[in-house]
């Protein structure tokens, strides 16, 4: 029978600790417990088979940390270890005439790029090495003693596609119910439940009284069997060797709560042994499993939280888009991410709940980018992304490299789309913008609208979509040209939600285009829109007018306990900031002082008498100047640096925009120089003050990043034929690829100059790694470029 | 241990402030409790035998080639391994902070750096109760001769990805970056509490030009 087939219809067993019986049988601190599979075969097999005498139904094999990734360096590959792990498991199943054998699969032991420097594909690859050797032999795979959701996407991706086998996945939250990387029970179950997982659960770190507390929440969030596989109690320390205090028969008294409360699935992790199990079989063997509670949520979730669509309407923020947006436009050709990131940030700070992220332009490589974008803003902003593009290849690629489960925008009833994205929300889970137009564009009614989203609906089933995983965009065209427009829309947005119970969004400002004061017919509609039942609308959050529309919409309709959001976010308005409260109005002084929005306001008066050009020559350089020679004599510091960069930056940007607007004069840049920070180091605090600062003193920066490839360094400075490259290395272990980095500097572009900076350096220290200047810092970086461009003109 | 706070004296020192600065305070201040709301201070030790080789220490099953460190453990007959983190939060919390405002990116930097401190010379505290023991100050993988290569072994011998969510990269860096590994000496000699017995970590670190550096 396969497991899928047992599965509910009696509580089934997973056998206990693997590493605490090794130990036992004198493993030693530092051994890798998987080489036990080829050098103590025979205790593998009895451990085995003492958990089947136990009553246990399913045996993890011991390959825990055999992945590519952990057993990098171990000398034997991770196909031999792992087959033969399987191989025991098998024999033991066959001796005992009963039992299945679950592959069992453990994390990295590493942080995931950007926040670590373990790429998502090479995690994948690492867990499929080991799904690839033991899937043959094994019922089932355990993806176990997850903390991170990314990472365990990676497992349940390689799983996925490298055997048909059913996947249950347990991860180990602390006693708040959060996991390592900051996600909850919802987050994991979005994902999960996305991925096609057969059973989601907890194991390892807490104790079953521990889990006992978060088994409600669990129970709440998930559709899909439940696991839960507790330690022997909390670890401490005996004669320092870490112990668990729960004995069996208390064990598996306080398991037998969960197989009552709807767990299908029981077992145990560190420091439980076959006398727990076997204790637990005999407590709960003969209960009868719950019925599953299918929730059928239209829900999103990110690596910290999911979003539910549901009776309060989602704001989803539309400003990563670059339709009508020529700055965004620009910051996309020149590889400005960091533009993007911010756009991201304010958003969120503004109350968006889920961003869309649109990188469309004609001459990017879109999935090139959107593989870069994803994780660099999922690094600064916990929302959910809405995944936006109509290049199946780029989606399919964002949708991977996603860390959460996805929304993606959209399809439609066009049957070229439907067949093209339906099988990536197979793939990689997801909710979808279904939008109601079809081969013969958008009907003019909304009864045609309804029949297309019916039709939609119908497709999704075939390729096993359920239609609470679409969300329908009954589409807002301009009233404009179509007087009518709104209502039809109005309507249709009724329509599906009465006729189909699906869950509706709108671009919501699209219905004032043309016109004047387009924030006035926005806001009416929106609320009109949310008053017809939508769920979501793609909105411009950083517009008062809409989140003020919103949030009374939800205050009045009952959807906001005691008008707490509304109240919050009144209040949010009112605080004032606290750089605007010292009143200088003289430019020189605010931008000395690094009261940005007083030197924005001293720029804009001084502009109505003096021209941009004067402005930046006899007021913005001076200032700086000032603030350079204050800081170099030690009598301002860092953060006063920083504050006037930024002061000035605002001032800058306004100079720009003046001279933009009257298209004559252009300020003329200084030089462009290169910053990164070098391969294997992944701190860049120091290299961004110095990007901030140069920037600030004119030159124009081409930021690489972090952990940069030598190679990358030095093909960027031939492309754009840089004379000064600056490099950045925090410790000792990453000073190597500085020197190495220089090397290939002076070979390939013998006139460049590379000046170095970072905690471990010290002139000499770059002396000897051969680099002109070693930059102290930011200021004397400045220094530096300024006497490099005065030489070379 | 009650929850370990930021000591702003040190805070201004990180982040290069020498004198009071209303304004500046201000703004340490504020970026001090948007770091304290994001901060997830979490820490692991273990109590380790400690031999002198020839070239270092052994503790428990760690080899460590060090004379630096040999130096600092000198009388201890025990040390324990510490591992502590702020927690990956922490890292995106700087992150964000400085693609907007690189001033406060650098005031968390700082506010981190010194409730990263605290934090573990509370649990040092913790220790030193839990042991009845003496401590001598940190030393840590990069101090004087002591290899950051030693990381992973350190990391892997506390189990520390798992318990902690602290990692190392193939650079040896910490990941997440606000962290901290150490190895402290353990001794029932009175002198070695708190700095008696061995150097400063200032003092057998080569970068004499660093801005941080303690003479006292």
């Amino acid at each position: 029978m396969k497991i899928t087939e047992e599965l509910g219809k009696r509580i089934l067993f997973f056998d206990g600790a693997m590493g605490t019986l090794l130990q036992e049988r004198g493993l030693a601190g530092g051994e890798l417990p998987e080489l036990w599979n080829l050098t103590h075969p025979e205790v593998i097999r009895d451990i085995h088979g003492r958990y089947l005498e136990a009553g246990c139904d399913i045996l993890k094999t011991n390959t825990f940390g055999a992945n590519g990734v952990k057993l990098k360096n171990c000398p034997e590959p991770v196909e031999k270890v792992v087959s033969a792990a399987v191989g025991l498991a098998r024999e033991a199943v066959e001796a005992a005439g009963h039992g299945y054998v679950a592959l069992d699969i453990g994390p990295t032991g590493k942080l995931l790029k950007p926040m670590g420097d373990l790429a998502f594909e090479d995690a994948v690859e690492g867990f499929a090495r080991a799904v690839r050797a033991g899937a043959e032999g094994a019922d089932l795979i355990l993806i176990e003693t997850m903390s991170d959701l990314y990472e365990t996407k990676a497992a349940v991706l390689a799983a996925k596609e490298n055997c048909g086998l059913p996947i249950f996945v347990t991860l180990i939250f602390n006693e708040n119910g959060r996991l390592l990387t900051g996600g909850d029970v919802f987050a994991a179950a979005a994902l999960l439940e996305g991925l096609g997982v057969a059973a989601i659960g907890l194991n390892c770190g807490l104790g079953p009284h521990q889990m006992a507390e978060l088994f409600p929440s669990l129970r709440q969030a998930v559709s899909v069997p439940i696991v839960i596989n507790p330690n022997a109690g909390l670890p401490h320390l005996v004669d320092g060797h870490t112990a668990y205090a729960v004995g069996p028969r208390e064990f598996a008294e306080a398991m037998a709560p969960f197989a009552r409360q709807g767990a299908w699935v029981l077992g145990g992790c560190c420091g439980t042994t076959p006398a727990h199990l076997a204790e637990t079989v005999a407590a709960c063997g003969t209960l009868p499993p719950l019925p599953l509670e299918i929730k059928r949520r239209t829900w999103v979730s990110s690596y910290a939280g999911a979003v539910e669509f549901g009776e309060k309407p989602v704001l989803i923020g539309e400003r990563i888009n670059p339709t009508g947006k020529p700055q965004l436009k620009k910051a996309l050709r020149e590889d400005d991410l960091d533009y993007i990131l911010e756009e991201g940030i304010t958003q969120q700070e503004n109350g968006a709940q889920i961003l869309d992220v649109n990188v469309g332009l004609p001459e990017l490589n879109e999935a090139e980018l959107l593989v870069r974008l994803i994780p660099e803003l999922q690094s600064v902003v916990k929302l959910p992304l809405q995944i936006d593009t109509a290049n199946t290849a780029a989606m399919a690629a964002a949708m991977r490299v996603y860390n959460g489960c996805p929304l993606v925008n959209s399809v439609s009833g066009k049957t070229e789309t439907m067949e093209a994205v339906f099988p990536l929300v197979k793939q990689y889970g997801g909710a979808v913008i279904a939008l109601t137009l079809d081969e013969n564009g958008i009907p003019g009614t909304a009864e045609e609208r309804l029949a297309i989203a019916k039709r939609i609906v119908e497709t999704a089933a075939v390729y096993g979509i359920a239609k609470e995983n679409l969300i329908f965009d009954p589409l807002a065209m301009t009233i404009s040209s179509d007087s009518q427009s709104a209502q039809i829309t109005l309507k249709a947005l009724r329509l599906i939600r009465e006729e189909l119970g699906c869950r509706t969004s709108l671009g919501v400002s699209n219905i004032s285009f043309g016109l004047p004061q387009r924030e006035h017919i926005n806001t009416a509609f929106f609320t009109m829109a949310m008053q017809s039942g939508l769920s979501a609308a793609i909105m411009n959050p950083n517009s008062k007018a809409m989140t003020d529309a919103y949030y009374a919409y939800c205050a009045l309709a009952g959807l906001d306990e005691n008008c707490q959001d509304y109240i919050a976010a009144c209040t949010g308005q009112a605080a004032p900031t606290p750089a605007a409260t010292a009143c200088e109005t003289d430019l020189r002084q605010s931008i000395i002082r690094g009261l940005k929005e007083n030197a924005r306001a001293a720029a804009a008066s001084e502009l109505s008498h003096m021209s941009p050009l004067e402005l930046v020559s006899q007021l913005l350089i001076p200032a700086l100047d000032f603030v350079g020679q204050e800081f170099e004599a030690g009598r301002l510091y860092l953060p006063q640096l920083l504050l006037s960069a930024e002061a000035a930056k605002a001032v800058s940007e306004l100079v720009r925009q003046r001279l933009d607007a009257e298209g004559g004069a252009s300020i003329q840049p200084k030089s462009k120089v290169i910053l990164a920070t070098v391969k294997g180091d992944i701190h860049d605090i120091g290299k961004n003050i110095v990007k901030v600062v140069m920037e600030n003193y004119g030159y124009q920066i081409l930021d690489l990043g972090k952990d940069v490839e030598p190679d990358a360094i030095v093909e960027a400075a031939l492309r754009e034929r840089v004379t000064l490259v600056g490099l950045s290395a925090l410790m000792t272990t990453t000073v190597v690829s500085m020197e190495e980095t220089i090397k290939r500097l002076r070979k390939s572009c013998p006139d460049c100059r590379v000046m170095v900076g970072g905690a471990v350096l010290t002139e000499e220290y770059a002396a000897a790694i051969g680099a002109d200047f070693y930059g102290k810092d930011a200021m004397s970086s400045v220094r530096y470029a300024d006497s490099v461009s005065d030489v070379s003109k | 241990m009650t929850p370990a706070e930021i000591d702003w004296d040190e805070a201004r020192r990180y982040a290069g402030i020498k004198t009071f600065d209303p304004r500046l305070e201000e703004l340490l201040r504020d970026c001090g409790r948007e770091l304290m709301a994001a901060a997830e201070p979490r820490a692991i030790w273990k109590r380790m035998t400690l031999l002198q080789t020839a070239s270092g220490v052994r503790l428990g099953e760690l080899e460590f080639d060090s004379a630096d460190l040999r130096r600092h453990l000198e009388g201890c007959g025990e040390a324990a391994l510490l591992a502590a983190t702020l927690g990956v939060e922490t890292d995106r919390l700087i992150r964000r902070s400085g693609l907007k405002d690189m001033s406060r990116a650098l005031l968390l930097q700082a506010c981190a750096a010194s409730l990263l401190e605290r934090c573990c010379d509370g649990w040092g505290e913790a220790l030193a109760a839990e042991t009845e023991l003496y401590l001598t100050p940190r030393f840590s993988p990069g101090y004087g001769d002591f290899s950051p290569r030693y990381q992973r072994e350190l990391l892997d011998s506390l189990n520390a990805a798992k318990r902690i969510g602290l990692t190392v990269t193939e650079g040896m860096m910490l990941a997440p970056a606000k962290s901290v590994t150490a190895v402290i000496g353990l001794t029932d000699q009175t002198g070695g509490r708190n700095g008696g017995c061995a150097p400063q970590g200032c003092r057998a670190c080569g970068k004499a030009d660093c801005q941080f550096r303690r003479t006292t």
